[in-house]
């Protein structure tokens, strides 16, 4: 396993995360929780973006396992 | 007309005007009556029965009598909500027994309650020591009701400062095998939504004794067979443990790169993710 692919692991568990969380903020009644949810989900785009670049970045340095 | 038909006659009669008394007495619980209410109760009964049995009397003045000691405490307790003074004679007031944790001696003397009946009230109440007490109030039914030392009381979320998550009421959407379709609206779903979720946990609907949905939109389910096992919901701890791993992950990489700019990243990432975690645990975990 490659640095960019444990990355990319990581990447996807998050993008998991973050649409697990958009089905539960469709589903939750309350607006408080909701917002709470929504704010964790702000979280977590961020976070994507962030490890998006750096795997952008480690696909240059080891372009045999492009995929993405 | 023969005895006994009389006698039938006049109870079918008091039934249906005992009825409408019991209609007009409202919803209150019998503990609940005032004073007043109880005794008047009382006397609307005996009445009844005596102009029932006793045939020399004749119906409709049993039935004025009924009428009268119905209707007064109904005056009187549509009176006493309008105004707090003919409430205080009516219904009564409460007596303060026990004021900064002491015990009011002259107040327990003016209601007739003895330092042993005391002790048994507050027994009831599952206290035995009378030094746990801040304050207790006697209330116009004969009840007794206590506030706690703050230290002798339950301890809240709000003592310890932990936020929890705001519950809503559950929804019961499936009750003897059969889709309740106006509480499945109330939570904005429909029938197909709880077919899927059914078939999430592995069961049909003709099994469902009760299902019931939680304000997180999470079904879960009482079957008729109770060998079954139902799977517990995973969704919510899923998301959680996969949030902790991605947040072990990230500190991973920052240690295990050499570039400062990706350490940075990684930490600064990991650090949000972890201050996410902690906010949004209380959700996941109820």
């Amino acid at each position: 396993m490659t640095v960019a692919s444990d990355v990319k692991q990581c990447l996807s568990s998050i993008k998991n995360v973050e649409g697990s969380l958009s089905s539960l903020e469709q589903r939750t009644e309350d607006e408080e929780d909701k917002q709470t949810i929504r704010d964790t989900i702000n979280t977590m785009e961020e976070i994507i973006q962030d490890l998006k670049e750096r795997v952008g970045k480690l696909e240059l340095e080891e372009d045999q396992y492009k995929g993405f | 007309m023969p005895d006994w038909l009389d006698i039938v006659f006049r109870s079918l009669i008091f039934l249906v005007v005992l009825f409408i008394i019991t209609k007009l007495a409202g919803k209150k619980q019998l503990y609940q009556l005032s004073f007043f209410e109880y005794v008047s109760g009382f006397t609307i009964g005996s009445v009844a029965s005596e102009v029932i049995m006793n045939l020399d009397l004749s119906i409709h003045h049993g039935i004025l009598g009924i009428f009268i000691f119905g209707i007064t405490p109904f005056l009187a307790g549509f009176i006493s909500m309008k105004s707090k003074k003919v409430r205080d004679v009516v219904e009564g007031k409460g007596t303060v027994f026990i004021k900064n944790g002491k015990v009011m001696e002259e107040n327990l003397k003016s209601e007739k309650y003895s330092t042993d009946e005391l002790m048994e009230l507050l027994r009831s109440k599952d206290i035995f020591q009378i030094s746990d007490v801040e304050f207790a109030i006697l209330e116009p039914n004969g009840e007794l009701n206590v506030l706690l030392k703050k230290e002798n009381q339950p301890l809240t979320a709000k003592d310890l400062g932990v936020k929890v998550p705001s519950y809503k009421e559950p929804q019961t959407v499936i009750m003897d095998g059969e889709i309740l379709d106006e509480p499945l609206s109330t939570i904005g779903q429909n029938r197909n939504w709880l077919k899927t979720e059914l078939e999430k946990l592995g069961v049909t609907i003709e099994n469902v004794f009760l299902g019931q949905v939680d304000s997180f939109g999470q079904l879960t389910v009482d079957l008729f067979d109770d060998k079954l096992k139902v799977a517990e919901p995973v969704e919510k701890p899923l998301i959680l443990a996969t949030m902790k791993k991605c947040q072990a992950d990230l500190e991973l990489f920052a240690l295990a790169t050499e570039i400062d700019e990706a350490k940075q990243m990684y930490s600064k990432n990991s650090e949000k993710l972890e201050k996410a975690i902690k906010n949004i645990t209380p959700l996941l975990r109820s």
